[in-house]
C-alpha cells in the first residue's frame, strides 16, 4: 500500500486537465490592478516633478519644453523602472497610468526601453536636441 | 582567478595555507582532498560555494563561503529615503517578500510611533501566512528534487501558482508586491481576494496530505532523511538557529508566539516540533507549519469579514492623505507635496523589530538620525545564521547527503547575502 501513494497520484493525474497553459494563445486575464507599462499623458501635467523625484529607479524624466504654457515630455526608461507604481501615486493630475494589459515587455533592441511620451511635436524637438536634454528633476542624469 | 589556457575555465589558484584552522591537518599531507561545491552548483540552492574536505564521500569538514550574491541592498538603502526603500526589501528573500516589507514596516511603525488599523493587521497575518505556505511549497519542491523525489516540484510550483495569482491580485504584482506600507497597507485588499483564500482554504488540506505522503511515505526519501544531519537542541541554540531548523530539534520558540506581532496573540495555533532534530524532523515540520498557516488565515478571514476599518493609519505627518482628499483639501495636498518632495522627518532612535519568517527570525534593526533616509538599515536574516551551522549538520555524512541538509536548513541566498 504503502508504496502506491505517487503511483495513485500519478493514475489520477492522468485525467486531470492540465495546469499549464497554451500561451500565447490562451491566455489568463490579468487583475485589474496589475503594474503594468506607464503610460503618460501631457494633458494636465504641471512639471512638479513628484513623479521622478519619489521614482525609486530613477526611471522616468520630466523635460521642459516650455514653462509658461507647461508642455512638458516624459522620458521613460522601462529597463530602469521596477513597476511599483509609486509614480502613478504621486502624480495629482492624474497623468501617469500603469497598465494592466500590457505586461509582455521584451525588445530585441535597448533602444525600445527608452520611451517618449507627449505631443508628437514636442518630442522630436527633444530628439533633435533643441531642447536642454537635462530635466531639471532627474538626479541621476 | 585565472583563465586556464587550454579551456579558458577560471581556475581558483588559492593556498592551501588559507586554509589552515578550519580544515583538518589530513588535508594538508594529502590524506584527504579539498573540494570546492559551488557556487553554481544546482543543489546549493542559489550561489552558495562550499569548500568540503572529503575523505573518500566522507565530508570531514565543510566551509560555507557566502558573498556570491551579495547586492548591497542595506547600504543602497541608507540612500533611499524610508518609504522609498520599501521595494528593496522585497528583493532581499525573494520567497519571503511580504515577510520582508512586514518586518520593516514594523520597525519603522515602532521608531514613528505609528498606529496600524485592525484590518491593516489582519490582512498582513494573512498575507504573511500565504507567503509562508508559498515559501515552504518551494523549498518543499526543491527539496524533495534534491533527495530523488521530483514530481513534487512540479506539483508544489502548480500550488505556487495560485498563491501568486492571488498576491498579483492583491498588490499588482506577483512577487515584488510592496504591499505593506508604513501605517498600513497600500490599499484595501480587492473584492476577489475573500474568494481567491477561500478557494485555498478548500483545496490546500487535502494537498497537502497529499504531498505528505508521497514524501513520507516513500522510502528512498525516508532512508536519505532518517537520523542525517543530526543537531540536538542546545547545539541548535548554541548556534543561534531558528525556524523549522531549530524546531525541528523539539525547542519550542516560535516568535509569533514568545513576542507576538501584528495582533498574532489573537491568533489559535499550534507550533509543530520535531523530536530527533534530523532532516527528517525539519521536513515534517514544515509540512505541519502549512496546515498551522491554513488555520491562521482561515480566522483571520473571519475576522476581515466583521473587521470593515480603515485599511491605513491616518497620521499625516508619516502617511500620504488618499487621492480622494487632495481635490477637497488645501492641508491634504501641502502634505501630499512635502511627503513626495522630502519625506519625513522620523525621531531619531534605534529600534529592533523581529518576526518569524518562513525559514526563521527575520530582524530588523533601524537606526534614525532624524534626516528622511535612516542611517542605517540591517536585516537579521534566517538564512545566514542558520548556513552558520552547516559544518555541525554535515559532519561525518556522506557528500550526497550534504544535499539533503542544505535543503532542510531551507536557505535562500538573496536573503544570506542581502
Ligand atoms: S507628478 Fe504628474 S503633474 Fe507632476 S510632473 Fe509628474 S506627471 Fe507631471
Ligand atoms: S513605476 Fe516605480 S520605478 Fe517605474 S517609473 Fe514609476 S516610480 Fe519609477
Amino acid at each position: 500500500m504503502k508504496r502506491h501513494t505517487l503511483l495513485q497520484y500519478a493514475a489520477r493525474s492522468l485525467f486531470r486537465r492540465a495546469a499549464t497553459q497554451r500561451y500565447p494563445a490562451e491566455r489568463t486575464p490579468t487583475p485589474e490592478r496589475l503594474r503594468g507599462t506607464l503610460h503618460w499623458t501631457p494633458d494636465g501635467c504641471t512639471g512638479c516633478c513628484l513623479c521622478s523625484k519619489e521614482c525609486p529607479a530613477n526611471a522616468i524624466e520630466i523635460i521642459t519644453i516650455d514653462k509658461t504654457t507647461k508642455q512638458f515630455v516624459a522620458r521613460y526608461h522601462a529597463d530602469r523602472c521596477i513597476y511599483c507604481g509609486q509614480c502613478v501615486v504621486n502624480c495629482r493630475f492624474s497623468c501617469l497610468t500603469m497598465s494592466p494589459e500590457e505586461w509582455e515587455n521584451a525588445a530585441l533592441h535597448k533602444q525600445a526601453f527608452t520611451v517618449y511620451y507627449g505631443d508628437a511635436p514636442h518630442v522630436e524637438r527633444v530628439l533633435e536636441g533643441f531642447v536642454s536634454q537635462d530635466s531639471a528633476s532627474n538626479p541621476s542624469t | 582567478m585565472t583563465a586556464d589556457p587550454q579551456t579558458h575555465h577560471a581556475v581558483w589558484e588559492g593556498n592551501i595555507e588559507e586554509l589552515k584552522g578550519l580544515v583538518s591537518e589530513k588535508a594538508f599531507t594529502g590524506e584527504s582532498m579539498i573540494l570546492n561545491m559551488g557556487p553554481q552548483h544546482p543543489s546549493t540552492h542559489g550561489v552558495l560555494r562550499v569548500i568540503l574536505e572529503l575523505e573518500g564521500e566522507e565530508v570531514l569538514s565543510c566551509i560555507p563561503d557566502v558573498g556570491f550574491l551579495h547586492t548591497g541592498i542595506e547600504k543602497n538603502m541608507e540612500y533611499k529615503t524610508y518609504e522609498k526603500s520599501i521595494v528593496m526589501t522585497d528583493r532581499m528573500d525573494y520567497l519571503n517578500p511580504m515577510g520582508n516589507g512586514l518586518v520593516y514596516c514594523l520597525a519603522m511603525e515602532k521608531l514613528f510611533e505609528l498606529d496600524v488599523p485592525m484590518r491593516a493587521q489582519i490582512a498582513r497575518v494573512v498575507l504573511a501566512e500565504l507567503t509562508r505556505i508559498n515559501s515552504h511549497l518551494v523549498w518543499m519542491g526543491i527539496g524533495g528534487l534534491d533527495l530523488g523525489v521530483t514530481s513534487t516540484m512540479t506539483y508544489a510550483f502548480r500550488e505556487r501558482e495560485v498563491l501568486l495569482d492571488i498576491f498579483e491580485m492583491v498588490s499588482g504584482q506577483r512577487m515584488m508586491s510592496t504591499y505593506f506600507r508604513p501605517g498600513g497597507l497600500w490599499r484595501d485588499l480587492p473584492d476577489e481576494f475573500e474568494g481567491a483564500v477561500q478557494n485555498v482554504l478548500d483545496t490546500f488540506p487535502a494537498k497537502i496530505d497529499d504531498y505528505d505522503k508521497i514524501i513520507t511515505q516513500n522510502p528512498v526519501f525516508v532512508d536519505r532523511t532518517q537520523g542525517i544531519g543530526f543537531i540536538s537542541a542546545e547545539d541548535a541554540v548554541a548556534y543561534g538557529l531558528t525556524g523549522a531548523a531549530l524546531r525541528g530539534s523539539g525547542v519550542n520558540w516560535d516568535i509569533r508566539k514568545a513576542m507576538p506581532y501584528s495582533s498574532y496573540e489573537q491568533f489559535e495555533f499550534d507550533v509543530p516540533l520535531g523530536q530527533h532534530g534530523d532532516v527528517y524532523d525539519r521536513f515534517i515540520v514544515r509540512i505541519a507549519e502549512m496546515r498551522q498557516s491554513l488555520r491562521i488565515i482561515e480566522q483571520g478571514m473571519k475576522r476581515l469579514q466583521k473587521e470593515k476599518g480603515p485599511f491605513r493609519s491616518d497620521n499625516r505627518k508619516y502617511v500620504p492623505p488618499p487621492r480622494a482628499e487632495l481635490g477637497r483639501s488645501m492641508e491634504a495636498v501641502i502634505h501630499h507635496f512635502k511627503l513626495w518632495t522630502e519625506g519625513f522627518r522620523p525621531p531619531k532612535g534605534e529600534v529592533y523589530v523581529s518576526i518569524e519568517g518562513p525559514r526563521g527570525e527575520l530582524g530588523c534593526f533601524l537606526a534614525s538620525d532624524g534626516s528622511p533616509n535612516p542611517m542605517r538599515v540591517h536585516f537579521r536574516t534566517p538564512s545566514f545564521v542558520n548556513l552558520s551551522a552547516l559544518e555541525k549538520l554535515a559532519k561525518n555524512h556522506m557528500i550526497a547527503d550534504l544535499v539533503g541538509i542544505i535543503g532542510s536548513i531551507d536557505i535562500v541566498l538573496g536573503d544570506c547575502d542581502r
